[in-house]
């Protein structure tokens, strides 16, 4: 399977008054075609940066440095004015909020079909055909945007919308998306991911403001398109046992890099760095009075005032001096499983 | 802290220039009761109506009808400064720590509000009450007089749970307390819970949507659903062996450790029902794979069963006027 997306080196800095401050430090990430690969983090892990960063979507304090190879093509030295290229059929994003994602004014039909005239505008590109890659610089895509709506909705958006179960699609896209529920809005977006057909998906906690009944149904549908449609996935969350339900690989982030890097299995069942021990272990499980779940004492670091070597050493029970003066890096341990730390 | 079929009605308005007005009753006919120093849990989705009963009990919100007694007397026939005085035994921690607490005040004065409001007067004996509360949810002396846009959303959860406590309450309600917060700052914070409930012997009603918290922290956890409590039992008996199937289906979607139990595979169809379009008989009719006539035509009762109440025809079908019981 070849790579869909492959993250190399990638650093994301942000201005400050003083100086750059560094919210992503050296992450390397590859995902495969049809594979899901879930990145967890706590706030300030730099996990929704990485997303970002991927998307070309950062604020305009920020800077990307690094390579993000979407089917072989570096998007970071892309211009700005050419990134469009690549999102929507290229690489597309799901949100943790999907009404600040949606347009408040449009109804579901016509964001579907801009959906529908964005994917056919770049396969006239010929830019997202896996067998044909070709490079910006053909055709000026600023004079062959579409020139006007179709009226109805079209057959594949109705078609779009019963795949991602909702009830009554007719009904469903003729409505604005403040009309919808928070389930309903989200399955929108995954909808319109199916009609991109995208080669990369990045979704950031995208059931995080769902409830778990609307959960699970939002996580099987993703795992519809990576399976139907060889979509790779980069699921971003802060919940490890969401992310163990859908992805094959996952990075664990702290501080701004991958401190452990694995088969999911492996990852949840033999976590190798004390972050993600303590971060499995303060999952609360058990009946009160049973056993006390773990605490990871203190709060994860100010990225302003990062400390020297180790960035979990202050946290870590099982600091060492070389922990506090070297800094550490991947290691393969196991078979495809790396870990980041001096214990071993 | 007990509350007999109590009902919260929300006026809504829909249609051209808010034209259709509408009742909905987020809490609907509900009997429960807190014991002295047990944690009750009330779980529930969004729009179930958990804070909604929460805030109901602490009369945040009107009841618009059943009573809610509070160490014997009926809270809703006191007058407002009699209220006020009880307040500080009464207490609650909010979800969002962010606009919960007031940006313009030291922490020392968000603390010590539930006593000056109950009327107490003695400087020295707030200052050493608000001194002991801030320690014993774990911050410094130093952060008396700071602000809290100084701390984290940990510490400032920790800071709303000092308010509650400031004033030894014999009732808490904490809403959501955790759902905002990191995992390793929520172990923090459930653990400090646990400690001080134990500490105090206080009761908590603990209002989550999260299963294994609920697990974690409570004797007693009552299931909601669209309204009603459709399930209530000990902890043991609800999430180890839950009977409505309601409550199954909820369980079956929580992702755990066993990730070869794939929530993905649940096949639970459609949302819970809004407020303004209940289906007719069990609320949860529409959407149970168990779901026979009966079920449809009347709403089911809350009675024993298996050691716990459930609200569901499965376990009681030859019940005789079910919907008059439920009043």
């Amino acid at each position: 399977m070849t790579d869909a997306l492959k993250v190399s080196g990638l650093w994301v800095d942000y201005r400050t008054k003083s100086a750059w401050a560094s919210a992503v430090r050296g992450v390397d990430l590859a995902v495969r075609e049809g594979e899901v690969v879930g990145v967890v983090g706590e706030s300030g892990s730099g996990k929704s940066s990485v997303a970002l960063a991927i998307m070309k979507l950062l604020p305009a304090n920020a800077r990307a440095r690094g390579r993000v190879e979407v089917l072989g093509k570096d998007m970071v030295g892309l211009p700005s004015r050419d990134a469009h290229l690549y999102r929507g059929s290229g690489v597309t994003m799901i949100f943790q909020e999907p009404m600040t994602s949606l347009n408040p004014v449009m109804r579901v039909s016509e964001q579907l079909s801009e959906a529908v005239l964005s994917r056919v505008e770049h396969y006239k590109l010929e830019m997202f055909r896996s067998d044909s890659i070709a490079v910006p610089g053909g055709p000026d895509p600023r004079f062959s945007m579409p020139q006007a709506r179709p009226a109805p909705p079209p057959k594949e958006a109705i078609q779009a919308l019963r795949q991602v179960r909702i009830g009554d699609p007719e009904r469903a896209a003729a409505k604005y998306p403040h009309e919808l529920s928070g389930g309903e809005r989200q399955r929108v977006m995954i909808a319109m991911s199916f009609l991109l057909r995208p080669r990369v998906l990045v979704a950031d906690e995208p059931t995080t403001a769902l409830d778990v009944t609307t959960q699970a149904q939002v996580l099987s549908l993703l795992l519809g398109l990576s399976k139907d449609e060889g979509t790779a996935i980069v699921f971003v969350s802060h919940d490890i046992l969401v992310v163990g339900q859908v992805a094959q690989r996952v990075a664990v982030m702290y501080a701004g890099e991958i401190v452990e890097f694995g088969p999911t299995e492996a990852v949840l069942k033999n976590p190798l760095h004390p972050y993600t021990k303590g971060l499995i272990g303060s999952i609360p499980s058990g009946f009160k009075g049973g056993k006390r779940i773990e605490q990871i004492p203190g709060a994860p670091p100010d990225i302003m005032r990062l400390p020297s070597g180790c960035k979990f050493n202050p946290r870590c029970k099982f600091a060492m001096d070389r922990c506090r003066a070297e800094e550490t890096a991947l290691k393969e341990l196991e078979d495809d499983h790396f870990v980041a730390c001096h214990l071993y | 802290m007990s509350a007999e079929a109590l009902s919260v009605t929300y006026k809504v308005r829909s249609g051209f220039l808010g034209s259709v007005h509408r009742e909905i009753k987020p809490v609907d006919g509900v009997d429960l009761s807190v014991r002295a120093g047990e944690v009750l849990t009330v779980i529930g989705e969004s729009g179930s109506g958990k804070s909604t009963l929460g805030f109901a009990l602490l009369r945040l919100v009107k009841p618009s009808a059943g009573r809610v007694f509070f160490s014997g007397k009926d809270i809703g026939r006191l007058k407002a400064s009699e209220l006020r005085a009880l307040r500080r035994h009464m207490q609650i921690v909010f979800q969002d720590p962010y606009s919960s607490l007031d940006p313009r005040l030291h922490v020392k004065d968000i603390v010590s509000e539930p006593l000056i409001g109950s009327g107490m007067k003695d400087q020295s004996e707030i200052e050493a009450r608000t001194a002991r509360a801030v320690s014993l949810v774990g911050l410094g002396p130093s952060a008396m007089s700071k602000y809290v846009h100084e701390f984290s959303g940990g510490q400032r959860q920790r800071i709303g749970i000092a308010r509650a406590i400031v004033g030894d309450p014999k009732f808490v309600v904490l809403d959501e307390p955790t759902s905002n917060l990191d995992v390793s700052i929520q172990a923090q914070i459930l653990n400090l819970l646990l400690d001080l409930q134990s500490g105090s012997g206080a009761s908590y009603l603990f209002i989550s949507h999260n299963m294994a918290v609920a697990q974690y922290l409570s004797d007693r956890i009552a299931v909601m659903y669209a309204g009603e409590i459709v399930e209530r039992g000990t902890a043991k008996d609800v999430i180890g062996e839950p009977m409505h199937p309601y409550t199954k289906d909820l369980l079956s979607c929580v992702p755990t450790m066993d990730i070869s139990k794939k929530v993905t595979d649940v096949k639970i169809s459609g949302d819970p029902p809004s407020f303004t379009d209940l289906p007719s008989g069990c609320r949860y009719s529409n959407r149970c794979k168990y779901a026979f006539d009966l079920c449809r035509e009347k709403r089911p009762a809350l009675a024993s069963a298996g050691g716990r109440e459930v609200a569901c025809f499965l376990y009681h079908k030859e019940e005789k006027d079910p919907g008059a019981s439920v009043r």
